[in-house]
């Protein structure tokens, strides 16, 4: 409220506040101080009175005069305007109560025992007389007092008033001298703030006190205010004007811009990266889903991207150079026309705010589903068309071709540019048909699709037909703009059938030739079949002799093996039966005669001791001479030709020094006992060698009749395995013995039935092959089983390998690996001619390592 | 030892070793030693020991077809180091470009089949111990 704020409340509030608490302690301090005054001093008087009561009663008690007690007692009862209540009791000993004598009070009902004592106040003064003891109490209520008190005091209370009026005139000047023309300049100068300049109401003062003044000089203050406020008046009407002008350009022209934006589904956007912050247009806030803060930020963007564009979003958002960037993204947003995802164009590019120092992003978003979408249909429709094996042609309505795919170039051999501009009738020939021109012609003209063949000459001049099927396209609007053809390619398709009449026409003359040579043919069959018959004769005869002019050529082969096997043997049979001969007649007489009996005897005895049947070989017998040599020229020094001694002893047998011949060379006769001993020793390894000879010669020999005996074997005959291979081995022991081995595991107890000489040339094929395939240097076994009751021969040799091109060819006849003139290439084909007419099967396997023929025989029962 | 003159056989057959061997002892005059060896290496061993002993080899009779070599191999290092050296193939075989071939290059005092013909070795034998 006005007046409680006002100044004049102020300084009334403290003059007063100070005034009334000043006159608060006087009102409770000084009538206070009256009353306790008066209560004292009544309290005096009471007691005085009492006292003088109390006297007055001894006095008359001393008289014994009642009446008189009654009397002054009777005069204080009109004095009540001293007391409330007189009372006087007596005790009529010490012992006894005391009781009440006589009271006096307003109040007949007045009790003494039942006063609050508190509310009085009373006095009492004691007598005592013979008569009686008592008190004189004297009550005086302190609300007289108090009634006193404040009568004293009321000329206070209405001082106390008087001054507060006074105050309140005080207020009341003050009020209008200072408050009121302050509230009037602050009422004028509210309205001046608010502009009200017609109620302003205070008029020029002529007074110079400082309120005048101050209503002066708002005076004042409202004329220029007034002025100004026409001056901007003018001025803002002019700017009024002018903004609503531009404020009319603007809505329109953004109004414009957000149609455009709409139609163009396009929007703006702005990016601080520093604060992960994105702004949106409108358009682009719906699209993007952009409902609360939280969305226009980076993370969330990137959230609605696919992933495989969201690199590319990423890099070029944070890159933040003022390169513009233009990127194109497929988003996980779903389009709902399209029925795929949309796309977005995002165009954008840095730049520096200069008021912040900030570098934020800004660009355009537009949305790009369907063009995506139709660019991705387009593609896949050009790569069919372009990438089809038929031949496209596109021309405009003229027929000049705008375009052809590449099997255009690879079927009319044309290049690109001398296609393109020209019509398709280059591709024609002269021999193309009239009629199929015509229909083409036509249709084209009607603007009707149709089909049909055509023959085409390419640019080197290879004619080829085409299946063509030709129709219009048409633009958006329905209206014909060119002509699309699709050409295939039928040329072998016509060829084909061509070939097919051609053979049909063929087949049927030809069936009219089988009829009638039908007929003669069974004439001629049978005068072949009889020719046929003969030469089946023939050849089975040359085949025979064949055969056998192999077997004569691998005879050849051993003998010459086999005469140097022989004539060995026999060189040392004959050398020994000379020996022998020389031995008897010369030496062994002339010992007789001159050996005497005890000489006889130790040359008996020692020859008994001595007698090694294998004589040691020549290194051992040169390494005991040299043994014998030492030992004796150590031993026996005057021993002469020590040398030819020792050679001597080691011949006959002599190893080392031992008892018998330490024995020996005691003997004074020991060189001639040394030579008779020889000499028997001679005898005997002479007879030796004659043994062996004959032995190996016979076996050789032996074997070459077992294998020349019987070639004209008629009958098959049962005999050994081992002991046929093993012959082959003796006959071919010349090639052998040097440098190759033959091991023949063959079971000792197996028995054959069958040609046994031809089975023979089998081994000795296999096994001469073998060795003259390595220059007789191979190792060759030769092992056998027995398994699904076959006889499986196997004959391996460690020699080089059979090469791949060739060991299906081993077995061909006329098939030789060996020069001119030197096999007939027959060998290995007899081999194999014999194994399977004894019912087996023989095969070859080669490689690095062995080479191994295996025949396998049945096991006929015996 | 002393510069005692020698005669060297060498087969890989043991059986014509043996015989023959009898055969030249019989006949061989007591100052002439005679070796034997059984295959062309140990016959080139034997035969550098000699040489290398002092010894004169003065004939040598060589099977052609030996294990390891043809005779006429060792007969070509053994004139090597007895340029003088009589020289006597044994053969089996009839006949031998090489040995054709060898006897042409370095001269053989015979070629000899099997069986053989004593007197022929005998001769040579005896002619070559002559001084």
């Amino acid at each position: 409220m006005k007046i409680f704020g006002s100044i004049s409340f102020k300084i009334w509030i403290y003059f007063s506040s100070i005034l009334f608490i000043s006159s608060a302690i006087v009102i409770y301090y000084f009538p206070n101080q009256q009353k306790q005054s008066i209560l004292k001093y009544r309290g005096n008087e009471l007691t005085e009175l009492s006292r003088t009561i109390a006297l007055g009663v001894e006095l008359s008690l001393d008289v014994n005069d009642f009446q008189k007690l009654n009397k002054s007692l009777g005069y204080y009862r009109n004095k009540k305007s001293e007391f409330d209540f007189l009372v006087v009791t007596q005790k009529k000993s010490d012992s006894e109560k005391e009781e009440i004598f006589s009271q006096i009070s307003d109040s007949v009902k007045f009790n003494f025992y039942a006063i609050d004592t508190s509310k009085y106040l009373i006095k009492s003064a004691v007598f005592s007389t013979q008569i009686m003891n008592g008190k004189v109490i004297i009550g005086l209520s302190k609300n007289r007092v108090n009634n006193e008190v404040q009568k004293t005091n009321l000329p206070i209370y209405i001082a106390l008033v008087f001054i507060f009026l006074i105050t309140v005139i005080l207020f009341y000047v003050v009020a209008r001298n200072v408050s009121a023309p302050i509230n009037v300049v602050i009422y004028n100068a509210k309205l001046l703030q608010e502009e009200k300049y017609e109620l302003f109401n205070i008029e020029q003062k002529k007074s110079t006190d400082e309120i005048s003044q101050l209503q002066n000089a708002l005076i004042n203050l409202k004329d220029s205010l007034l002025l100004q406020k026409l001056e901007n008046k003018n001025l803002l009407e002019n700017l009024e004007d002018k903004i609503t002008e531009r404020t009319e350009n603007l809505n329109l022209t953004l109004l414009k811009l957000k149609e455009a934006q709409d139609i163009a589904e396009l929007g703006y956007y702005s990016f601080y990266k520093n604060l992960d912050r994105f702004t949106f247009s409108e358009n682009l806030e719906e699209k993007l889903l952009i409902k609360t803060s939280e969305a226009k930020k980076l993370e969330y963007l990137k959230s609605l991207i696919d992933k495989e564009y969201i690199n590319e979003f990423e890099t070029n958002f944070t890159k933040q150079t003022t390169e513009p960037f233009s990127i194109e993204v497929k988003t996980l947003l779903p389009d709902t026309i399209t029925g795929t995802f949309k796309w977005f164009a995002i165009n954008g590019k840095y730049y520096k705010d200069k008021q912040t120092e900030t570098d934020y992003l800004s660009g355009t978003i537009q949305e790009i589903t369907i063009r995506k979408n139709a660019e991705a249909e387009l593609r896949k429709l050009s790569q069919a068309v372009k990438n089809s094996f038929n031949s496209i042609i596109i021309t405009d309505l003229n027929q000049k071709i705008t375009w052809i795919n590449d099997s255009v170039l690879k079927l009319t051999e044309y290049s690109r540019e001398e296609i393109i501009g020209n019509t398709p009738k280059m591709f024609q020939s002269s021999e193309t048909d009239l009629e199929t021109k015509k229909i083409i012609r036509e249709s084209l003209i009607a603007r009707k699709s149709f089909k049909t063949e055509i023959l085409n000459v390419t640019k080197n001049g290879n004619k080829y037909w085409l299946e063509l099927y030709i129709q219009p396209i048409f633009s958006e609007r329905g209206v014909a703009e060119g002509f699309m053809a699709v050409e295939i390619d039928i040329t072998e398709r016509k060829e084909k059938d061509k070939l097919i009449l051609q053979y049909i026409s063929e087949i049927e003359s030809k069936q009219k030739e089988i009829v009638t040579a039908n007929e003669s043919l069974e004439i001629k069959v049978a005068d072949k079949t009889r020719d046929l018959e003969f030469s089946i004769l023939q050849i089975q005869k040359s085949q025979e002799e064949i055969v056998k002019k192999e077997k004569m050529a691998t005879l050849g082969v051993l003998i010459a093996g086999i005469a140097h096997e022989v004539n060995t043997p026999l060189g040392a049979i004959k050398a020994s039966v000379d020996n022998l001969e020389h031995l008897f007649s010369l030496e062994f007489v002339k010992a007789i005669n001159t050996i005497s009996l005890d000489d006889l005897k130790q040359v008996l005895a020692l020859y008994t001791k001595l007698n090694v049947l294998s004589t040691p070989s020549t290194i051992i017998q040169r390494q005991n001479a040299k043994n014998l040599l030492s030992i004796i020229s150590e031993n026996y020094p005057e021993i002469e030709n020590a040398f030819v001694l020792s050679k001597e002893l080691s011949s006959i047998g002599f190893e080392s020094m031992n008892v018998d011949l330490i024995a020996l060379l005691e003997t004074s006769n020991y060189a001639n006992i040394i030579k008779t001993v020889k000499l028997l020793l001679n005898i005997q390894r002479s007879l030796k060698t004659i043994n062996e000879g004959a032995v190996k010669s016979g076996k050789i020999i032996r074997a070459l009749n077992v294998y020349s005996h019987g070639t004209d074997q008629e009958q098959q005959t049962q005999f050994n395995l081992k002991e046929n291979i093993d012959n082959i081995i003796t006959l071919l022991s010349n090639k052998i013995k040097y440098h190759a081995t033959v091991k023949n595991n063959i079971p000792e107890n197996i028995l054959l039935k069958g040609f046994e000489d031809e089975l023979s040339q089998v081994w000795t094929n296999i096994i001469n092959n073998a060795l003259q395939a390595s220059n007789n240097k191979c190792n060759i076994v030769i092992d056998y089983k027995n398994e699904n009751n076959l006889h499986f021969i196997s004959i391996c040799n460690d020699g080089p390998k059979i090469p791949d091109i060739i060991i299906d060819k081993i077995f061909d006849e006329f098939f030789t690996t060996k020069k001119r003139g030197e096999g007939t290439g027959l060998g290995l084909n007899i081999v194999k001619s014999i194994v399977e007419k004894h019912h087996g099967k023989i095969n070859c396997i080669s490689n690095e390592k062995n080479t191994i023929f295996t025949i396998n025989l049945p096991v006929t029962k015996i | 030892m002393s510069s005692n003159k020698v005669i060297v056989i060498i087969d890989d057959e043991f059986i014509i070793l043996e015989s023959l061997s009898i055969q030249i002892n019989l006949i061989l005059p007591a100052n002439i030693m005679l070796e034997a060896a059984s295959s062309g290496e140990e016959s080139i061993q034997l035969i550098n020991e000699l040489h290398k002993n002092g010894n004169e080899l003065i004939l040598v009779i060589s099977d052609f077809n030996l294990d390891d070599m043809k005779g006429t191999e060792v007969l070509k290092h053994s004139i090597s180091l007895f340029p003088k050296l009589r020289k006597i193939i044994l053969t089996g075989q009839a006949d031998s470009a090489i040995i054709a071939d060898f006897k042409n290059e370095y001269g053989l005092d015979a070629i000899i089949n099997k069986p053989w013909n004593f007197e022929e070795i005998k001769e040579i034998i005896l002619e070559s111990v002559l001084p």
